[in-house]
C-alpha cells in the first residue's frame, strides 16, 4: 500500500513473479503502476504492506535485497559529467562487479552504443540515455527487473533488441516486471499480467487466464481488448 | 494580447500561492514559514516604522553615499559586459511553454517582443519590490517607499533593454556571418577608453585625495567619491548612467519628480530600439529556453549556480578500482563536476567578492604595520589568507556543492543502488570535503608563513608548526560538519530545497536566508564543544607537557569530538536517507 496523505496511490495489491516469469503491469494514466514499481525497487517506502526481492525483506534488509534487483526508469536518469564508460565504472563499483569490462563492453555492443562509449549523456540521443541506463542495470546480472516503460525513446531496432533482451533474461532465470502502454508488447513478451485501476488490483494471472475472464466467450481476444474491457469496470 | 499575459501571469501565482499554502499543513514547513515571516517582520518591516537612522539622515551615511557611486559602477560594468560577453544566443526570454503556445500562433513578429518585454517587467518589478524592502534607505514613508520602487525598477529595466538590445545585435551580426571576435574586442576597445577617459577626468577633477586613516574614512572617502562624479567633466562622461540611475538616487519628492522624465526617456529609448530592431529572435529564444531549462534542472538537482553545461569528457580525477569501498566511486564521480564549477565566471565572482576586501584590510594592515615595525608582506599574507580561508570556512560549504545537493535529481537512482543510507551520505560528502580541505591546506600553509614572517606575537617555532599541523588535522572534519547542516537541510525540506534552487528572481531570498542563518547556527552549536575544550585543554596541559604538547592533546580532543558529531550525523543522516521520499516531499 502507498499513501499519500488522503491520497491512496496503491492499496491491497498482492503478487508474486517468479523465476523466468515476465509480468506485464498495464493500467491506465494515473492507474499506480509507476508508484508501484517504485516501492518494490526500495525507492519510495511502501505505507505498508511487505516487500520481497529474491527472498530477502526489502524493509528489514534492503541492501541485500537491492543486490539482487535493477530498475529501469521511463526517464532516463544519468549522471551529466560521467562518459558511458565511467557510468559503468561506477556501477561496478558500486555492485563491486570486479570483470566489469568484460560484463560492459558486449553490453555496450548489445544496446549499439559502444561507439558512445566515451561521449557524455548530453551528447546522447533519449534512446541511447535509455540503452545506456538498461546496460547500467544489467551490468550485476540482477534477478529482479523492474521496467517502467521500457521502450520509450527506443527505434525499431532497439525495440526488436530489448524486446530479444528481456525474453532472454527471463529465459535464463530473472523474473521481470514491466509496465508499459504497449498492449501488443505485453503480449509478445509476458507471461503474466495484472491490471491496476485507481491504484487496485483488477486481474492477473496468465495472460491466457486474464484473456478468459473477459472475453465473454469470444476466442482470441487481444489484450488491449482486455484492456478496455476491464478497466471499464469500475474498480473493486 | 495583454489580457492574455495578465491571465497567464496572475493564474501562475494564484496557482503558485495555492501549491505552496498547501505545504503548510506539513509542521516542517509551516515552523518555515514562520520564520520567514518573523525575518521579514524583524529585518524589513519592522524598519518602515522606525523613522530613526543611525547616521541622522540620507546625508550623512556612507552607505548610501557610497551606493551612488557603486550603482554608476556597476551599471558600467553591466553595460559593458552586455557588449564584450553577448549571450551566445541572442533571443528574447520566453518560457518553454510559451514558446509552445505562442510561437505557432497567429502573433506578429512585434507582439511577440512586446509579449516578451512585458513579462519580463513584471519579475523586474517584483525584484524592486524585494530590492526596495531590502536595501532601501531611509526615510521609510509609504512615498518614499515607493520612489525607491520606482528607482528600482526603472533602472533594471534598462539594464535588461541594454542587454536585450546587445543580444539582438550580435545575433544579427551572426545571421549575417559577421565575425563576431572581432566586434567584441572593439567593444571592449571602446570600454576601455570609456573607462580610462573617465579615470583621467575623476584624476583631473579630484582636488586633494582624503587621508586613508581614522574612524571616519568609509564616510570621507564615499563623501569625496560622491562629490567628484557628480561635478566638471567626469559628470558629463557618465551622464547617460547619471540619467537611468536618477530616480534611484533621486532624495525627495521633487528631486525625484525631476529625474524621472529623462530616466523614463531612456527606458522608453531603450524599449523603441529593441522593437525596432529587425533580427530574428524565435531560433536564439528556443536555445535560450533550453539553456535555461537546464540550468533550472541543474539548479533543482543541486549545481553549483555557476556551473557550466559542457559537453566535453573530463579527465579522470583518479583510476577508479571496480574493488573497494563504495564511497571512494562517489568522490570519483563527484570530482568529475568540479572542474566545470571552477570557470572564469565562477572565478569573477568569486574575485569581486573577495579581492575588494582582501584590498581594503592589505591597505590598512600595511598603514599600521608601517607604524609598529611589523614586516608588511607577512603581514598581508598572513591576513589575506585568513580572511580568504574565512571566506571559505563560511561560503565554501554553499559553494561546494558536490554532494547530495547535486545528486537530488539522482535520488530515486542512488535508492536503489545495494548501500546503506549513511554510505551514500559519507560518499556523497567526500568530494567537497577533498575540495575545501584542499583550498584551506592552502590558506593554512600561507597564513602559518605569513604569521612567521610578519614576527607578530611571540610564537615559538615547534609551537606555531604544531598549531599549524594541530588545524590542518582539524581542517577536514570541521569542512564535514559544516557540509552536514546543508545536506540535512536538504534531506529535511527537500521541497524547499528544490524551490529555492529552481526560481532565479530573489523572491526565494527569504527561504535561502533562513537556510544559511540555519547553517551558520547549526555550526556554531556544533563547533561549540570543541571550540571551548581546545583553550581549556590548552591551558590545563602546556604546564605539564609545553605548549607543542598541549596543542597535539588539544587537537586529539578536538578530533575525537568533531568525529562522535559526524559519526551520528551521517548515521542519522543515512537514516534519514533511507526514508526520504521524494515523491511525497515534491507533491504540489
Amino acid at each position: 500500500m502507498k499513501r499519500y496523505g488522503d491520497f491512496t496511490a496503491v492499496r491491497d495489491l498482492s503478487f508474486a513473479v517468479q523465476p523466468g516469469e515476465v509480468l506485464g503491469l498495464v493500467g491506465p494514466n494515473g492507474a499506480g503502476k509507476t508508484t508501484t514499481l517504485r516501492c518494490l525497487a526500495g525507492i519510495i517506502p511502501a505505507s505498508g504492506g511487505q516487500v520481497s526481492i529474491a527472498g530477502h525483506d526489502l524493509a528489514i534488509d534492503p541492501v541485500a535485497a537491492k543486490r539482487e534487483l535493477a530498475f529501469f526508469p521511463d526517464e532516463p536518469r544519468l549522471f551529466d559529467y560521467l562518459t558511458v564508460r565511467q557510468h559503468l565504472a561506477f556501477i561496478a563499483r558500486i555492485y563491486g562487479v570486479a570483470d566489469h569490462a568484460s560484463i560492459g563492453e558486449p553490453l555496450l555492443e548489445e544496446f549499439e552504443i559502444a561507439d558512445k562509449a566515451d561521449k557524455l549523456p548530453g551528447e546522447l540521443s533519449r534512446g541511447m540515455k535509455q540503452k545506456l541506463v538498461i546496460a547500467c542495470g544489467l551490468l550485476h546480472s540482477p534477478q529482479v527487473m523492474f521496467f517502467d516503460e521500457p521502450l520509450t525513446g527506443l527505434d525499431p531496432l532497439g525495440i526488436r533488441r530489448m524486446k530479444d533482451s528481456i525474453v532472454r533474461r527471463a529465459q535464463a532465470g530473472a523474473a521481470i516486471v514491466l509496465s508499459s502502454h504497449l498492449l501488443h508488447l505485453l503480449e509478445e513478451i509476458c507471461s503474466h499480467v495484472l491490471i491496476l485501476k485507481q491504484g487496485a488490483k483488477i486481474a492477473d494471472g496468465t495472460l491466457a487466464e486474464v484473456a478468459l475472464r473477459y472475453s465473454r466467450g469470444e476466442a482470441g481476444v487481444s489484450l488491449e481488448e482486455v484492456f478496455i474491457r476491464a478497466t471499464g469496470e469500475p474498480a473493486t | 494580447m495583454l489580457g492574455a499575459l495578465l491571465y497567464l501571469r496572475v493564474r501562475s501565482l494564484q496557482n503558485l500561492l495555492l501549491s505552496r499554502t498547501r505545504r503548510l499543513r506539513e509542521p516542517k514547513y509551516l515552523i518555515g514559514a514562520i520564520g520567514t515571516v518573523f525575518y521579514f517582520y524583524y529585518f524589513v518591516f519592522r524598519r518602515l516604522t522606525a523613522a530613526h537612522n543611525a547616521f541622522g539622515g540620507r546625508g550623512g551615511n556612507p552607505f548610501v553615499l557610497g551606493g551612488s557611486v557603486l550603482i554608476l559602477v556597476l551599471s558600467i560594468g553591466y553595460a559593458a559586459a552586455a557588449w564584450i560577453f553577448p549571450s551566445a544566443k541572442g533571443g528574447l526570454r520566453f518560457a518553454p511553454a510559451e514558446i509552445a503556445f505562442l510561437f505557432p500562433a497567429p502573433l506578429t513578429r512585434r507582439e511577440l517582443v512586446h509579449f516578451s518585454l512585458a513579462g519580463t517587467q513584471m519579475k523586474l518589478l517584483f525584484s524592486s519590490l524585494l530590492l526596495a524592502l531590502f536595501w532601501g534607505r531611509p526615510p521609510f514613508t509609504a512615498a518614499a517607499m515607493l520612489q525607491h520602487v520606482a528607482g528600482w525598477w526603472i533602472l533594471l529595466a534598462t539594464a535588461e533593454f541594454h542587454r536585450t538590445a546587445a543580444n539582438l545585435i550580435f545575433a544579427r551580426h551572426r545571421e549575417r556571418g559577421d565575425d563576431l571576435a572581432s566586434r567584441r574586442i572593439l567593444a571592449a576597445g571602446i570600454v576601455a577608453l570609456f573607462v580610462a577617459a573617465v579615470g583621467a577626468a575623476l584624476w583631473r577633477a579630484a582636488p586633494v585625495w582624503p587621508a586613508p586613516a581614522g574612524a571616519a574614512t568609509l564616510q570621507v572617502w564615499a563623501s569625496f567619491l560622491n562629490r567628484l562624479v557628480n561635478s566638471g567633466p567626469p559628470s558629463w562622461l557618465l551622464l547617460p548612467f547619471r540619467l537611468a540611475a536618477g530616480p534611484f538616487l533621486a532624495e525627495g519628492g521633487r528631486a525625484f519628480g525631476a529625474a524621472l522624465p529623462p530616466a523614463l526617456l531612456i527606458l522608453a529609448a531603450h524599449y523603441a530600439w529593441i522593437v525596432r530592431l529587425d533580427v530574428s529572435f524565435a531560433e536564439g529564444s528556443i536555445s535560450l529556453a533550453e539553456k535555461r531549462a537546464q540550468r533550472v534542472a541543474a539548479l533543482q538537482a543541486g549545481a553549483s549556480p555557476f556551473a557550466s553545461v559542457s559537453l566535453r569528457p573530463r579527465r579522470e580525477p583518479f583510476r577508479l578500482s571496480p574493488q573497494g569501498r563504495p564511497e571512494g566511486a562517489f568522490l570519483w564521480k563527484n570530482l568529475f563536476s568540479v572542474s566545470g564549477a571552477v570557470n572564469w565566471r565562477f572565478l569573477f565572482f568569486v574575485g569581486m567578492a573577495v579581492l575588494p576586501v582582501v584590498a581594503v584590510f592589505s591597505v590598512l594592515l600595511t598603514g599600521s604595520a608601517r607604524h609598529s615595525g611589523i614586516n608588511p608582506l607577512g603581514i598581508i599574507v598572513a591576513g589575506g589568507s585568513s580572511i580568504l580561508g574565512a571566506y571559505v570556512l563560511l561560503l565554501g560549504p554553499q559553494l561546494a556543492r558536490q554532494d547530495l545537493r547535486s545528486d537530488l535529481a539522482n535520488v530515486d537512482l542512488l535508492k536503489t543502488y545495494p548501500l546503506p543510507g549513511w554510505q551514500v551520505v559519507l560518499g556523497e560528502m567526500l568530494a567537497p570535503i577533498a575540495i575545501l580541505s584542499g583550498l584551506l591546506w592552502v590558506l593554512l600553509l600561507a597564513a602559518s608563513w605569513g604569521f612567521s614572517a610578519s614576527h607578530v606575537g611571540d610564537i615559538p617555532g615547534p609551537a606555531r608548526l604544531a598549531a599549524t599541523l594541530g588545524a590542518a588535522c582539524l581542517v577536514p572534519p570541521v569542512c564535514a560538519l559544516e557540509l552536514l547542516v546543508p545536506n540535512a537541510m536538504m534531506l529535511l525540506f527537500p521541497a524547499w530545497h528544490q524551490a529555492t534552487r529552481s526560481r532565479g528572481g530573489i523572491d526565494t531570498i527569504g527561504q535561502r536566508m533562513i537556510f544559511t542563518f540555519g547553517q551558520l547556527i547549526s555550526v556554531v552549536i556544533l563547533l561549540l564543544p570543541s571550540v571551548l575544550a581546545v583553550p581549556v585543554l590548552i591551558f590545563a596541559t602546556a604546564w605539564l607537557i609545553g605548549p607543542v604538547g598541549a596543542v597535539l592533546v588539544a587537537t586529539v580532543a578536538a578530533l575525537v569530538i568533531i568525529g562522535f558529531e559526524l559519526l551520528c550525523g551521517i548515521w542519522w543522516l543515512g537514516q534519514r536517507f533511507e526514508r526520504l521520499d521524494l515523491s511525497a516531499e515534491l507533491r504540489p
